[in-house]
This record gives structure tokens, sequence and C-alpha cells, in this order.
């Protein structure tokens, strides 16, 4: 798996492009955390060298829980602490609508966040598209330590993809995410001085 | 908040867990016959490799395993890795030749305990051993290390969301202390 910190980065960047914001943004960086939760019993089972237990618990539900059933899971059981805790959607219709009559490559962009925003009604939809990231992220990695098993249960390598670009254990992961997470950065500070410019 | 809803989701999350240390245990008891897409390697471990020998023989295969020996003979130039499967009681030999001029990824030293990932054509049924293709050392720690720093972001981030002062949780506790 990549570290934590590009997993970060690639939900940071994910959440300036489809509009996730504010207290959205913290459930759905969980999100891309989450199937890595359950690597802890591996850690410690490990590390107290339970060899047995890590083959016969740990490492099987690490397993699953990078795939979709496994995100599914998480996802359900998470979003149990924070559920009703968001606060009402903005008003996403009345934005479209001020923005439907107005043309140009930015209103386009503003257009469709403010359409998906009004899609992203639940924790558990956040959580789930998080973890669905996360296991799109770590099947970029070379599938040498198993690759993602996308379709678990189903055993079969043809559903274990891997699109070959870095090795786990490497920078490569944040070497690799850097250039997209500054650009994010910067589009998304001149989209908010255009903002404030607009407001006021 | 809907209890029939949290509970419902409790035990999907259960369900899950269960289904899966079941599915597990099963795998690990009696591996299913391992498979291969396009030209890529067999991912097996060293028991798969013993059960399925035939299926796997004279191909190309791919372990990820922590090393239990190693002996480079610089006469011959070829290192043997020794890997052991403790709980199946069996071990095999992964023989790289010329390997002073072989192209390492990753690798200062070899070190028994490190976790390395070995591509490797299967002689097992002929001669006993592997022999040695390409070898990658997973350095785990770095991983560890930077998911510890991704931990660090995130608590502020939660306490944050939950609205948890972490500085009057303290002052509590000290009030509470004094009280008793």
């Amino acid at each position: 798996m990549p570290d934590w910190i590009a997993h970060l980065m690639f939900g940071i960047i994910l959440s300036f492009l489809l509009g996730i914001k504010g207290e959205k943004r913290i459930i759905f960086l969980i999100g891309n955390l989450m199937p890595d939760f359950l690597r802890f019993p591996i850690f410690i089972t490990e590390f107290l060298n339970l060899d047995l237990l890590s083959e016969f618990i740990s490492f099987p539900i690490n397993q699953s829980s990078h795939s979709i059933i496994g995100v599914l899971a998480l996802a359900s059981f998470i979003s149990i602490f924070f559920e009703g805790s968001l606060e009402p959607l903005e008003s996403g219709l009345i934005k479209n609508q001020l923005i439907s009559n107005k043309s140009g490559l930015k209103f386009k962009l503003l257009k469709f966040q403010s359409m998906w925003q009004t899609k992203i009604k639940s924790p558990f939809f956040l959580l789930f598209l998080g973890g669905i990231l996360h296991i799109f992220l770590d099947s970029f990695m070379w599938p040498w330590t198993g690759g993602i098993n996308w379709f678990y249960p189903l055993d079969f390598a043809m559903f274990r993809w891997s699109f070959k670009l870095w090795w786990p254990g490497s920078f490569d992961a944040i070497i690799l995410l850097l250039p997209f997470f500054i650009i994010s950065l910067i589009l998304k500070g001149i989209f908010y001085a255009d903002k404030i410019k607009t407001n006021s | 908040m809907n209890n029939r809803k949290t509970i419902l989701k409790i035990l999907v999350f259960g369900i899950y867990a269960i289904g899966s240390i079941f599915i597990g245990v099963i795998w690990f008891l009696n591996p299913p016959i391992p498979t291969k897409w396009n030209e890529d390697p067999y991912r097996i471990d060293i028991y798969d490799l013993y059960k399925f020998a035939n299926v796997v023989e004279n191909e190309q295969i791919v372990l990820y395993q922590g090393i239990n020996d190693y002996n480079y003979s610089e006469s011959s130039d070829i290192l043997s890795i020794l890997i052991k499967d403790t709980f199946h009681n069996i071990q095999i030999t992964i023989q790289f030749n010329n390997w002073s001029k072989h192209e390492k990824y990753n690798i200062i030293d070899i070190g028994i305990g490190s976790s390395y990932c070995i591509k490797g054509k299967s002689l097992l049924i002929s001669e006993g051993i592997v022999l040695g293709i390409d070898i990658v050392e997973i350095r785990s720690y770095i991983t560890n290390i930077l998911s510890f720093a991704g931990l660090a972001i995130m608590v502020p981030l939660i306490f944050y969301y939950f609205k948890i002062d972490f500085k009057k949780l303290k002052i509590r506790k000290k009030e509470s202390s004094r009280g008793s």
C-alpha cells in the first residue's frame, strides 16, 4: 500500500476537483484512509510476534478490506459515527440556477461542482467514495505484494489489478503525486481569490 | 439517529469481518489453485509452491516473504536464499546466479528478517529450488513512518470535526483529580 501521506494528498486533490468542502472533506479523507484501518491488527500481532493470529485474523481482514465488499462494509460501519452530524447542504440548486445562464469553462466547472454537491447526501457515500479511491490508488503499485483484489472473495489473478507504477515501501507515490498536489493547491488559491473578489 | 439503521450497519460489518476471517482460514489451510493473468507471474507463497508444484513448474512465480537465511559464495558468485514456512514445516531455496552483476532494486544488503519480493522460475520438482530472476526489498518501515505522519494530520482534523477541545479535556481531568 502507499503510505497515508500519499493517500491524503490524493484525497485532497480530488476533494478540490469534486468540490467536497469543509466537514465533508474530513469525512472524505477518513474514507481515503479507511481500508488501511484494519492494518492496525496486523501491526499489533506482528509486533507481539503472534504469527498465527496474524495469519488467521489480521491478514484475511486486511486483504478483504481492500475490495469493493470491504469498502462497503467499512463505510457502513464508520458512517454510524458521522450520521446526522453534517450540516444541511448548501443550496446547490439555487447556485445552479444562478450560474446556468453563464458560459465558459470556469462556470461549467462551477456548475459541475454545484450539481455534485447536491448529490453528496450522506457520510456513507463520502466514506465509500474515499475507500474506492484508496484501493484505486493502491492499484498503481507493482503487484508483487499480491495486487488489489477488487472483487474479493473471487480469487483469480484476472481480478487483481495493477497499473505497475510504483513500489510499496518507497517515496515513489508521494513524488509522483506532488506536482498534481501543488497544481491543485495553486488552482484552489486562484479560485478562492477570485471568489473573494466577486463577493466584494 | 435511526437505531434500526445503526444495528443493520453493525450487523453488516460483523458479517463481513467474520466472513473474511472464515474465508482467510479456509484459504490458509486449503489454498485455492493459483492463477495468472496474461504474462504476469504466479503470485504464490511457499506452501502454494509445494502444493501446486505441478501447476507452477517451469513457470515464473513471485513470492513476498521475509527471508530466514542466506549464503553468498564468492567463488561461484551465487546467492542462495532460504525461506521457511514454520507452520507447514517446509522450506525452499532461491538461487541467484551471477549475483554481483545482478540488477537490484532498493537493496543495500540482504538481511535476515527483511521482506523481499522475489521473482523467479520455479524448478521445484526437478531441482527443488527456485531460480531467482529479480529481487526487491520492501521497506515497510518507510510506509509505517509516513502513515503515522498521516495519522498525526488526521487526528486534529477528527478533533476539529467532533469539536473536541483537547485543552478543555485536560483541564477537566485536573479538576476531577483535585476533587477526589
